[in-house]
Protein backbone atom coordinates (compact mmCIF):
# COMPACT_ATOMS: atom_id res chain seq x y z
CA UNK A 1 0.00 0.00 0.00
CA UNK A 2 1.36 3.36 -0.96
CA UNK A 3 0.69 6.26 1.31
CA UNK A 4 -1.30 9.15 -0.02
CA UNK A 5 0.92 12.18 -0.57
CA UNK A 6 0.61 15.14 1.80
CA UNK A 7 -1.87 17.76 0.79
CA UNK A 8 -0.24 20.32 -1.45
CA UNK A 9 -1.13 23.89 -2.05
CA UNK A 10 -2.95 24.29 -5.32
CA UNK A 11 -3.17 27.65 -7.08
CA UNK A 12 -6.50 29.31 -7.69
CA UNK A 13 -7.19 30.89 -11.07
CA UNK A 14 -9.12 33.94 -12.13
CA UNK A 15 -9.36 34.58 -15.88
CA UNK A 16 -6.91 31.70 -16.47
CA UNK A 17 -4.27 33.46 -14.37
CA UNK A 18 -3.21 32.92 -10.80
CA UNK A 19 -4.60 35.36 -8.29
CA UNK A 20 -2.53 38.45 -7.59
CA UNK A 21 -1.33 39.50 -4.16
CA UNK A 22 -3.51 41.28 -1.63
CA UNK A 23 -1.32 44.36 -1.85
CA UNK A 24 0.05 45.85 -5.07
CA UNK A 25 -2.49 44.21 -7.33
CA UNK A 26 -3.97 45.75 -10.45
CA UNK A 27 -7.55 44.57 -10.04
CA UNK A 28 -10.35 47.03 -10.53
CA UNK A 29 -13.15 47.22 -7.99
CA UNK A 30 -15.47 45.27 -10.29
CA UNK A 31 -12.85 42.53 -10.71
CA UNK A 32 -12.33 42.31 -6.96
CA UNK A 33 -16.04 41.84 -6.46
CA UNK A 34 -16.10 39.23 -9.20
CA UNK A 35 -13.30 37.28 -7.52
CA UNK A 36 -15.18 37.12 -4.23
CA UNK A 37 -18.35 36.06 -6.05
CA UNK A 38 -16.40 33.44 -8.00
CA UNK A 39 -14.90 32.04 -4.79
CA UNK A 40 -18.34 31.88 -3.23
CA UNK A 41 -19.97 30.21 -6.23
CA UNK A 42 -17.05 27.75 -6.53
CA UNK A 43 -17.53 26.82 -2.88
CA UNK A 44 -21.27 26.39 -3.29
CA UNK A 45 -20.84 24.17 -6.34
CA UNK A 46 -18.21 22.07 -4.58
CA UNK A 47 -15.32 22.96 -6.86
CA UNK A 48 -13.18 24.71 -4.28
CA UNK A 49 -10.69 22.51 -2.47
CA UNK A 50 -9.04 23.08 0.89
CA UNK A 51 -5.63 23.08 -0.83
CA UNK A 52 -6.65 26.07 -2.92
CA UNK A 53 -7.88 27.92 0.14
CA UNK A 54 -4.64 27.28 2.01
CA UNK A 55 -2.71 28.52 -1.02
CA UNK A 56 -4.70 31.75 -1.09
CA UNK A 57 -4.15 32.39 2.62
CA UNK A 58 -0.51 31.30 2.83
CA UNK A 59 0.63 33.17 -0.28
CA UNK A 60 -1.34 36.27 0.83
CA UNK A 61 -3.31 36.40 -2.38
CA UNK A 62 -6.33 38.56 -2.98
CA UNK A 63 -9.43 36.98 -1.48
CA UNK A 64 -7.73 35.63 1.62
CA UNK A 65 -10.44 37.09 3.86
CA UNK A 66 -13.14 35.30 1.84
CA UNK A 67 -11.05 32.13 1.97
CA UNK A 68 -10.91 32.39 5.77
CA UNK A 69 -14.67 32.85 5.92
CA UNK A 70 -15.15 29.78 3.71
CA UNK A 71 -12.83 27.69 5.91
CA UNK A 72 -14.81 28.81 8.97
CA UNK A 73 -18.02 27.77 7.23
CA UNK A 74 -16.47 24.39 6.38
CA UNK A 75 -15.57 23.91 10.05
CA UNK A 76 -19.06 24.88 11.12
CA UNK A 77 -20.69 22.45 8.66
CA UNK A 78 -18.18 19.75 9.67
CA UNK A 79 -16.83 19.35 6.14
CA UNK A 80 -13.35 19.52 7.70
CA UNK A 81 -12.51 18.59 11.25
CA UNK A 82 -9.51 20.82 11.80
CA UNK A 83 -8.27 24.04 10.36
CA UNK A 84 -5.50 23.04 7.88
CA UNK A 85 -3.41 26.09 8.74
CA UNK A 86 -3.61 26.16 12.53
CA UNK A 87 -4.47 22.53 13.26
CA UNK A 88 -7.21 23.61 15.65
CA UNK A 89 -10.96 23.61 15.39
CA UNK A 90 -11.31 27.29 16.23
CA UNK A 91 -12.57 29.64 13.55
CA UNK A 92 -10.39 32.40 12.09
CA UNK A 93 -13.04 35.05 12.50
CA UNK A 94 -15.19 34.77 15.57
CA UNK A 95 -18.84 35.56 14.95
CA UNK A 96 -20.22 38.24 17.21
CA UNK A 97 -22.61 37.16 19.90
CA UNK A 98 -25.35 39.09 21.64
CA UNK A 99 -23.02 40.59 24.27
CA UNK A 100 -20.42 41.81 21.76
CA UNK A 101 -22.64 44.57 20.43
CA UNK B 1 -8.43 3.49 -6.52
CA UNK B 2 -11.07 2.62 -3.97
CA UNK B 3 -14.65 2.12 -5.10
CA UNK B 4 -16.13 3.61 -1.95
CA UNK B 5 -16.75 7.29 -1.36
CA UNK B 6 -18.51 9.88 -3.44
CA UNK B 7 -17.89 12.78 -5.79
CA UNK B 8 -19.37 16.25 -5.75
CA UNK B 9 -20.45 17.46 -9.18
CA UNK B 10 -21.53 21.05 -9.86
CA UNK B 11 -25.14 21.42 -10.99
CA UNK B 12 -24.12 23.89 -13.67
CA UNK B 13 -22.31 21.06 -15.48
CA UNK B 14 -25.18 18.62 -15.25
CA UNK B 15 -27.68 21.18 -16.49
CA UNK B 16 -25.47 22.47 -19.27
CA UNK B 17 -27.23 21.58 -22.54
CA UNK B 18 -24.22 22.34 -24.72
CA UNK B 19 -22.28 19.32 -23.45
CA UNK B 20 -22.78 15.72 -24.51
CA UNK B 21 -23.26 12.89 -22.04
CA UNK B 22 -19.80 11.50 -22.69
CA UNK B 23 -18.21 14.87 -21.98
CA UNK B 24 -20.08 15.04 -18.68
CA UNK B 25 -18.91 11.52 -17.88
CA UNK B 26 -15.32 12.50 -18.57
CA UNK B 27 -15.64 15.52 -16.27
CA UNK B 28 -17.14 13.34 -13.52
CA UNK B 29 -14.32 10.80 -13.81
CA UNK B 30 -11.60 13.45 -13.61
CA UNK B 31 -13.41 15.14 -10.73
CA UNK B 32 -13.47 11.87 -8.79
CA UNK B 33 -9.66 11.78 -8.83
CA UNK B 34 -7.49 13.66 -6.38
CA UNK B 35 -5.81 16.75 -7.90
CA UNK B 36 -2.41 15.08 -7.40
CA UNK B 37 -3.44 12.12 -9.55
CA UNK B 38 -4.91 13.86 -12.57
CA UNK B 39 -1.99 13.11 -14.86
CA UNK B 40 -3.60 10.65 -17.24
CA UNK B 41 -2.93 8.95 -20.54
CA UNK B 42 -5.47 8.53 -23.30
CA UNK B 43 -5.27 4.73 -23.07
CA UNK B 44 -6.15 4.86 -19.38
CA UNK B 45 -9.14 7.13 -20.00
CA UNK B 46 -10.31 4.96 -22.90
CA UNK B 47 -10.32 1.81 -20.82
CA UNK B 48 -11.94 3.43 -17.77
CA UNK B 49 -14.74 5.16 -19.63
CA UNK B 50 -15.24 2.68 -22.46
CA UNK B 51 -14.88 5.28 -25.21
CA UNK B 52 -13.09 5.21 -28.51
CA UNK B 53 -10.18 7.57 -29.13
CA UNK B 54 -12.23 9.78 -31.48
CA UNK B 55 -15.06 10.18 -28.97
CA UNK B 56 -12.57 10.90 -26.22
CA UNK B 57 -10.93 13.65 -28.25
CA UNK B 58 -14.34 15.16 -29.06
CA UNK B 59 -15.31 15.13 -25.38
CA UNK B 60 -12.07 16.84 -24.43
CA UNK B 61 -12.53 19.43 -27.15
CA UNK B 62 -16.08 20.15 -25.95
CA UNK B 63 -14.98 20.61 -22.36
CA UNK B 64 -12.06 22.82 -23.35
CA UNK B 65 -14.25 24.92 -25.68
CA UNK B 66 -16.80 25.56 -22.94
CA UNK B 67 -14.00 26.27 -20.43
CA UNK B 68 -14.60 23.34 -18.11
CA UNK B 69 -11.19 21.78 -18.67
CA UNK B 70 -7.61 23.00 -19.02
CA UNK B 71 -5.13 20.50 -20.42
CA UNK B 72 -1.46 20.88 -19.57
CA UNK B 73 0.77 18.93 -21.91
CA UNK B 74 3.41 16.83 -20.22
CA UNK B 75 6.01 14.48 -21.72
CA UNK B 76 4.03 11.25 -21.91
CA UNK B 77 0.68 12.17 -20.36
CA UNK B 78 -1.56 15.18 -19.87
CA UNK B 79 -2.47 16.94 -16.67
CA UNK B 80 -6.19 17.75 -16.51
CA UNK B 81 -7.23 20.79 -14.53
CA UNK B 82 -10.93 21.35 -13.96
CA UNK B 83 -12.57 24.74 -13.84
CA UNK B 84 -16.03 26.17 -14.03
CA UNK B 85 -16.76 28.69 -16.79
CA UNK B 86 -16.95 32.32 -15.84
CA UNK B 87 -20.48 32.90 -17.13
CA UNK B 88 -21.95 31.39 -13.98
CA UNK B 89 -20.84 34.46 -12.03
CA UNK B 90 -23.13 37.42 -12.42
CA UNK B 91 -21.50 40.39 -14.11
CA UNK B 92 -21.10 43.06 -11.50
CA UNK B 93 -21.08 46.13 -13.66
CA UNK B 94 -20.15 47.37 -17.09
CA UNK B 95 -18.06 50.18 -15.73
CA UNK B 96 -15.13 51.41 -17.77
CA UNK B 97 -12.92 52.08 -14.79
CA UNK B 98 -9.29 52.17 -15.83
CA UNK B 99 -6.73 49.91 -14.21
CA UNK B 100 -4.51 51.38 -11.56
CA UNK B 101 -1.30 53.08 -12.78
CA UNK B 102 1.24 50.36 -13.39
CA UNK B 103 4.36 52.52 -13.38
CA UNK B 104 5.52 54.87 -10.72
CA UNK B 105 6.09 57.67 -13.19
CA UNK B 106 5.74 60.42 -10.62
CA UNK B 107 8.74 59.21 -8.63
CA UNK B 108 10.99 58.43 -11.58
CA UNK B 109 13.04 61.59 -11.90
CA UNK B 110 14.00 62.48 -8.37
CA UNK B 111 15.20 59.29 -6.72
CA UNK B 112 16.68 59.53 -3.26
CA UNK B 113 19.77 57.37 -2.59
CA UNK B 114 21.62 57.72 0.70
CA UNK B 115 19.88 61.01 1.45
CA UNK B 116 21.13 62.58 -1.82
CA UNK B 117 18.80 63.44 -4.62
CA UNK B 118 20.14 62.27 -7.99
CA UNK B 119 18.47 64.60 -10.39
CA UNK B 120 18.90 63.12 -13.85
CA UNK B 121 17.18 65.96 -15.61
CA UNK B 122 19.79 68.57 -14.74
CA UNK B 123 22.69 66.49 -16.13
CA UNK B 124 20.89 66.05 -19.39
CA UNK B 125 20.14 69.73 -19.52
CA UNK B 126 23.85 70.50 -19.07
CA UNK B 127 24.77 68.18 -21.93
CA UNK B 128 22.22 69.63 -24.28
CA UNK B 129 23.22 73.20 -23.61
CA UNK B 130 26.93 72.48 -23.83
CA UNK B 131 27.38 73.70 -20.31
CA UNK B 132 30.87 73.20 -18.91
CA UNK B 133 31.64 73.30 -15.28
CA UNK B 134 34.61 75.27 -13.95
CA UNK B 135 36.68 72.26 -12.86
Amino acid sequence: MTKTPPSLELPYYYNDKELEDTFNNYYTKAQKLEITLQLDSDYKSGMLSVEQLTWIINQKKFGSYTAKLILDDMLKKKIIRKNPLTGENKPFIKTKGVFDF
Amino acid sequence: MRKTGFTMIPNSLLLDERLSNDAKLLFCYIRSLSPNYRTLRNSNLKSKLGLSINTLQKCKEELVRHKYLVIKRLSSANYYDLRLPKNRVMRVSNSTQSAYPKTTQYYKDNTINNNTITNKGSKRFKKLKGFKSDD
